[in-house]
């Protein structure tokens, strides 16, 4: 049977940190120098923009520096996020030998579906968006993303709990609350977010068929984070905000 | 056709790692033993400089989802030559090889 999943919860990350931290759990990964990861965590509020995109082309920047909001950089493509301590922010790095059968549509499907259960769970009517979102009422709850990088796979999703729609769209410049919605929009009540993070803790678990233990990063991969934040995401030369 | 090459893309991390390296090493070796190629590296989360092939842009083979990519993913004419794995060397030249026997696209 395949080892434990090992489960990190970050709360109140910088997001620098953030994205430096999941890819320094790729890279080690991938050495086999650790292991597979489920990292759950709410960010302070910032926004990611898409590999591919312009900066002011999508974000309010004056509104950000105003704010003294981080706009960054992510490696994955998509559109600009807003994240703040409302959203659930989770990874599934696996590594491909322990998911030997691994197609990777399969394991997209897998993923979205335990997050779907998981709040179905919660008595939202919650179901897959062609092609990487879950919605709710015909408005968009979560969004997904897959990575591979060598020998690993990166299963990655947001997931707004709570929504702060008039922030959101001062810093992304344009009216995009209104396609989407929350967990606890659609529930009319506040909800823990330690205890949904342990139930889709609980869902992958069970859709992946492995159990998993809480644990924390590695000395290697903090060092490795480290790099990355100088090298990369912490570094003007890589998030190019002003281009 | 004089002026127009045939194009290999490699995408690899940024910082690169040891298998990057080895990938960008074949790579260039690659390209530099015939005249007929040029070599455009990417660097994963990063605009593209120049425009990649419209092959390059669409999703990796078995594929669905938009915004999966694959690290290192090498492309030859537009075409992934192997997505996810780093390559041996005798592959990868015995794949452009069979590129080269057949028409490219622009």
């Amino acid at each position: 049977m395949a080892a434990d999943i090992r489960l990190i919860l970050f709360d109140s990350q910088d997001p620098v940190f953030h994205l430096s931290t999941l890819e320094a759990i790729w890279r080690q990964v991938d050495r086999a120098a650790a292991p597979e990861t489920l990292l759950i965590r709410r960010l302070i509020p910032c926004v990611l923009i898409g590999g591919m995109q312009r900066a002011r082309e999508t974000v309010d920047l004056e509104y950000c520096r105003r704010q003294g909001m981080p706009v960054l950089r992510r490696p994955s493509q998509g559109g600009a996020v807003f994240l703040d301590r409302g959203c659930l922010v989770y990874s599934l790095v696996l590594s491909a030998g322990e998911v030997p059968e691994a197609n990777p549509n399969d394991l997209f499907d897998r993923f979205r579906l335990s997050v779907v259960e998981v709040l179905q769970g919660y008595g939202i009517s919650a179901r897959p968006r062609h092609p990487n979102d879950i919605e709710a009422g015909g408005r968009k709850m979560a969004g997904l993303t897959l990575t591979q990088w060598y020998s690993v796979y990166s299963l990655s999703g947001t997931l707004l709990v709570k929504l702060d729609g008039p922030t959101l769209d001062r810093a992304l410049g344009a009216k995009v609350s209104a396609s989407l919605t929350s967990v606890e929009k659609e529930l009319g009540r506040e909800v823990d977010q330690k205890a949904l993070a342990h139930d889709l803790a609980r869902g992958l678990s069970r859709n992946f068929s492995r159990r998993y233990r809480l644990g924390d990063l590695l000395p290697e991969e903090k060092e490795t984070a480290r790099y990355l934040v100088a090298a990369k995401y912490g570094n003007d030369d890589w998030n190019r905000i002003e281009a | 056709m004089e002026g127009r090459k045939m194009r290999i893309e490699v995408l690899v991390a940024y910082p690169p790692t040891d298998k990057c390296r080895a990938v960008l090493e074949m790579a260039r070796e690659a390209a530099a033993s015939d005249p007929r190629l040029r070599l455009d590296i990417y660097e994963s989360g990063s605009p593209p400089l120049i425009k990649p092939t419209a092959g390059w842009l669409k999703p990796p083979p078995n594929a669905d989802h938009a915004k999966f990519k694959k690290i290192p993913s090498i492309y030859v004419n537009g075409c992934p030559l192997t997505c996810g794995e780093v390559p041996s060397r005798e592959e990868l030249m015995r794949l452009i090889e069979e590129q080269l026997k057949q028409e490219w696209q622009e």
